[in-house]
């Protein structure tokens, strides 16, 4: 009688969940032999894809150990800039640093991508659990507006003169090596978000939440709530690094500009959107967003019916509906889109059986 | 010397401005326990208001204007964004305030373009004043004085009369106050009232010596502000004065001494010493969190 | 002989100005079943948050099995054996009640992130799964397992809580007002419940309550605090029949 089911239940998502990245994988194989035809779903498919690192790495500090951070600009220029810094060809990188010359070290550093991804990620992890040794201790939102006077540190440290022969200052760095295939950036993205997912269901992940939840009753029970919160802090940074990384290939040249608080804002609306503590919340709210900027698109250009214009269509109206949007979601679906849930195969199947059940009533 | 002089007096100046933005957050803090993003925004919406008022009436109508618009700006953020969500986690109504600063923002933008629009020259303010081998504008000595007659308006406010009673009673204990008959929602629209008022001021204040506004003015100032009010203590009045001098000044040396890069990164580092050695700030009060 | 296994030794602590508790003397040996009484404001509960390390104490010694924890983490102390529920329920509210047991399994299978994230830690994850399964069995809360903790009855949350305790395996186990909020027949279950647990899990018990009914019938001895300071202890019929603590209860007469 006391038996769970945990392995059965286990293979089948893990099924679904093999089924769904099989398919994407053959969609994105598919765009990318037309490459030409279908550049812009590519463009926007990797935007998003990287978007969904990055928040689903919010999610883990914010949504799911209940600490506000707001330093996801700041980390991820660390691991933009280190992974661009590693990767830029030499052939190029004279060319890039024109105005001020290279440092000699980094002249003929170049790695391999991946590993210039993970130390991205590594470097962004350190000056993490740095700024977490004071900061943690504090309250919660002393953590928000000290993560985010962080960021801006970091932005203003990146573009000042003296960091001209490393960041090339406030000229920013391009010629950074972008994917080669939107399946490539799929599979950077697939590890990160696979690896996220295991650690917030694993027995960390749980302390995580129960840090969320209670932090007294954490500590009741054994948590040490310092290193827990800390551990949650630096992994939740080291992949804002590799999304950060993720980024300077998507956007292929970047500079202190890139990121601003605004950047931190445009995930936290992925987050928000998405739901607190749901991680395929903020998988769909990734592509929700960032193609539902792509596609209103059209609301920023002047529209006109019949030779008359419609006034209200001009810049900045899309970014209004989504600030619109998220003012909505947070005063009426404080849960998000998805409330907080997992969307799971169980779920929809539930949703089903709850629409035959409406129809059948109203067959009766 | 004298430049020395000159620099400490658009420190001054700036503080002054700083003080004004500071003193609202560390009163909606000390009653909501709440960083009220929009705060900055607001400050910046101030500047627009005067732009739009002063293009269609005399200036002095067009200040009132002004302070009365930002007024109930304020009082319309705190019901329609924070009021709905007294009882929710501390982290909802944080995001409440972002969402309302990237509103703010956005809509700015939409409405009045990313361009920089040129701010009104109040007549008088910008008349150049020379004292000794200084020389500088009316509006640059004008600020720290009104700044300090506010403060001690305000202080007056919150010592002796009835509304500043409610005040300090709902910073202490929320509930306890309201089970003693105070009108919650009263006194929390009239500590938005006064903070938005005094961000108008200094919008004012600080618009018309940088002559600008753009939709993300308000942004960076606010920060900083905030961090003025952590480094006196939030929720003190005096603290948020005295911390927001304290950034103008600092941040004008800096800016002198040719760092401006670092000018903005600066406050931030204030921020973080300030937490390390003492997170209450200057004037800030422990609390212990009854288990 | 008897083992002792708390020990307070003039401890005080102040908040400000205010003695929240001041030479308090103390000490449960191992098996016993201890109450602290009181009016509210007393102290008790921050005698136990000295205990437990959420405060720390401006004076005096707490000795666990014969050694100081003063100035160690809640969570340390935890894991040398004390455990507790609190006053005001705190369960980790969105999590179901299994989750709630199994976070407190936590502490004694040593994971890091590592092995966590990877699953290399795939037996103890099975073997912590059933041991959770085992005491909300034993402790009839099984049904609820897939239940969201704050979703539950109040007297249901108060057993989850108290189970929870009893995952972390401890020596020591403080119990803040368990009976607040229970009906007579809810008390009567409850005092037996406590005496059952100590016996099945070899417990010390120290609690916090209000209800003398289930005072005098449970504890073996009673310790009474007003205005943070001991005023009596010894068994329940030393304690009924002590003036100061009447006087503590009901107010000095008119005249005094």
């Amino acid at each position: 009688m006391l038996k769970i089911n945990y392995k059965e239940k286990i293979n089948v998502n893990l099924l679904i969940y093999l089924a769904i990245i099989i398919v994407s994988s053959a969609i994105l194989i598919y765009l990318d032999m037309n490459k030409f035809q279908y550049n812009y779903a590519i463009s926007i498919i990797e935007k998003s894809l990287v978007y969904a690192v990055v928040a689903l790495s919010m999610n883990i500090v914010t949504g799911f150990t209940g600490l506000f951070s707001l330093g996801q600009a700041g980390f991820m220029a660390l691991g933009a800039y280190t992974t661009a810094i590693l990767t830029i060809p030499v052939a190029s990188r004279a060319n890039v640093y024109y105005m001020n010359g290279i440092l000699p070290v980094l002249e003929n550093a170049v790695l391999p991508i991946p590993i210039a991804l993970i130390i991205g990620g590594i470097v962004a992890a350190i000056f993490a659990a740095l700024i977490g040794i004071p900061v943690l201790r504090l309250k919660s939102d002393y953590l928000a507006i000290a993560t985010l006077g962080f960021s801006e540190i970091i932005r203003a440290v990146i573009a000042s003169p003296m960091m001209d022969k490393i960041t090339n200052g406030s000229y920013g760095l391009k010629s950074i090596p972008g994917f080669n295939s939107s399946l490539e950036c799929f599979i950077y993205s697939l590890i990160c978000i696979v690896i996220m997912i295991l650690i917030i269901n694993s027995s960390t992940g749980r302390d995580f939440k129960a840090i969320r939840e209670d932090e007294i009753a954490a500590r009741a029970v054994g948590i040490d709530l310092f290193k827990t919160k800390e551990l949650s802090f630096v992994v939740s940074s080291f992949f804002t690094g590799v999304g950060g990384g993720l980024l300077a290939m998507f956007m292929r040249s970047i500079d202190s500009k890139t990121f601003q608080i605004t950047l931190t804002y445009d995930i936290l609306l992925i987050v928000v959107l998405g739901g607190i503590g749901s991680i395929t919340g903020s998988i769909i709210g990734a592509f929700f967003v960032t193609a539902g900027k792509e596609l209103l698109r059209f609301f920023d250009e002047p529209f006109a019916v019949a030779g008359v214009d419609i006034p209200l269509f001009r810049p900045g109206f899309r970014m209004v509906i989504f600030s619109i949007l998220l003012m909505i979601v947070v005063l009426f679906f404080r849960k998000g889109l998805l409330g907080g849930n997992e969307l799971t195969i169980r779920h929809l199947k539930k949703f089903r059986r709850k629409k035959n059940l409406d129809v059948a009533g109203g067959a009766v | 010397m004298n430049l020395f002089l000159q620099h400490a007096l658009t420190g001054i100046s700036v503080g002054g401005c700083y003080a004004l933005i500071a003193i609202g957050y560390t009163l909606v803090y000390g009653i909501l326990r709440l960083i009220n993003f929009a705060h900055g925004d607001i400050f910046m919406v101030a500047g627009y208001f005067m732009i739009f008022s002063f293009a269609v009436m005399p200036f002095p109508v067009a200040i009132i204007v002004t302070l009365v618009a930002t007024t109930v700006l304020g009082i319309m953020i705190e019901k329609f964004a924070y009021a709905p969500l007294r009882s929710a986690p501390r982290m909802s109504v944080m995001i409440s305030a972002i969402g309302v600063s990237y509103l703010l923002q956005n809509l700015a933008t939409y409405l009045f373009t990313a361009l920089p629009k040129a701010y009104p020259a109040i007549p008088g303010l910008k008349k150049v004043i020379t004292i000794g081998n200084i020389s500088t504008s009316l509006v640059t000595i004008l600020t720290p004085i009104i700044t300090i007659v506010l403060v001690m308006i305000l202080l007056w406010l919150v010592n002796k009369t009835k509304i500043g009673l409610s005040m300090r009673a709902v910073s202490r204990d929320y509930e306890a106050a309201s089970l003693m008959g105070i009108k919650l929602n009263k006194t929390i629209s009239f500590t938005f009232a006064v903070g938005s008022l005094l961000a108008a001021v200094g919008s004012i204040l600080y618009f018309t010596d940088r002559m600008t506004v753009q939709p993300f003015s308000g942004a960076l100032p606010g920060l900083k502000c905030f961090v003025a009010a952590v480094f006196g203590g939030i929720g003190s009045i005096p603290g948020a004065l005295l911390g927001g001098f304290f950034i103008g000044v600092c941040e004008t040396i800096i800016k002198a001494v040719g760092l401006s890069t670092f000018s903005d990164a600066f406050t931030f580092i204030v921020l973080i010493i300030m937490l390390l050695i003492r997170p209450t700030g200057l004037f800030g009060e422990k609390n212990i969190d009854k288990v | 002989m008897t083992e002792n296994v708390l020990k307070l030794v003039d401890m005080g602590i102040r908040f400000g100005g205010l003695n929240a508790l001041d030479g308090l003397n103390l000490s449960v040996n191992k098996g016993e079943i201890v109450a602290i009484i009181g009016p509210n404001g007393a102290g008790k509960t921050t005698a136990f948050n000295c205990i437990t390390g959420i405060y720390t104490p401006t004076s005096g010694m707490i000795e666990y099995l014969g050694k100081s924890i003063v100035g160690e983490e809640p969570s340390q102390i935890t894991k040398k054996g004390i455990a507790r529920t609190f006053q005001n329920i705190r369960l980790f509210k969105e999590l179901s009640v299994f989750e709630n047991v199994l976070i407190a399994m936590h502490l004694r299978y040593n994971d890091n992130i590592f092995t966590s994230t990877f699953r290399l830690n795939i037996n103890k994850e099975k073997e912590m799964r059933e041991e959770t399964k085992r005491l909300l069995d034993s402790q009839d809360l099984y049904k609820y397992r897939n239940d969201i903790a704050g979703s539950l009855p109040y007297g249901i949350q108060r057993r989850l809580e108290i189970a929870r305790a009893l995952a972390t395996r401890p020596t020591l186990l403080l119990l803040d007002e368990p009976a607040a909020g229970m009906n007579p027949q809810e008390t009567m279950d409850l005092t037996s419940y406590i005496k059952e647990i100590r016996d099945k899990f070899g417990l010390t018990i120290l609690l916090i309550e209000h209800h003398m009914d289930l005072v005098m019938d449970i504890s073996e001895r009673i310790y009474v605090i007003d205005f943070g300071k001991l005023i009596a202890e010894g068994s329940a019929k030393e304690v009924q029949n002590n003036p100061r603590v009447i006087e503590a209860y009901l107010g000095v007469d008119g005249d005094a």
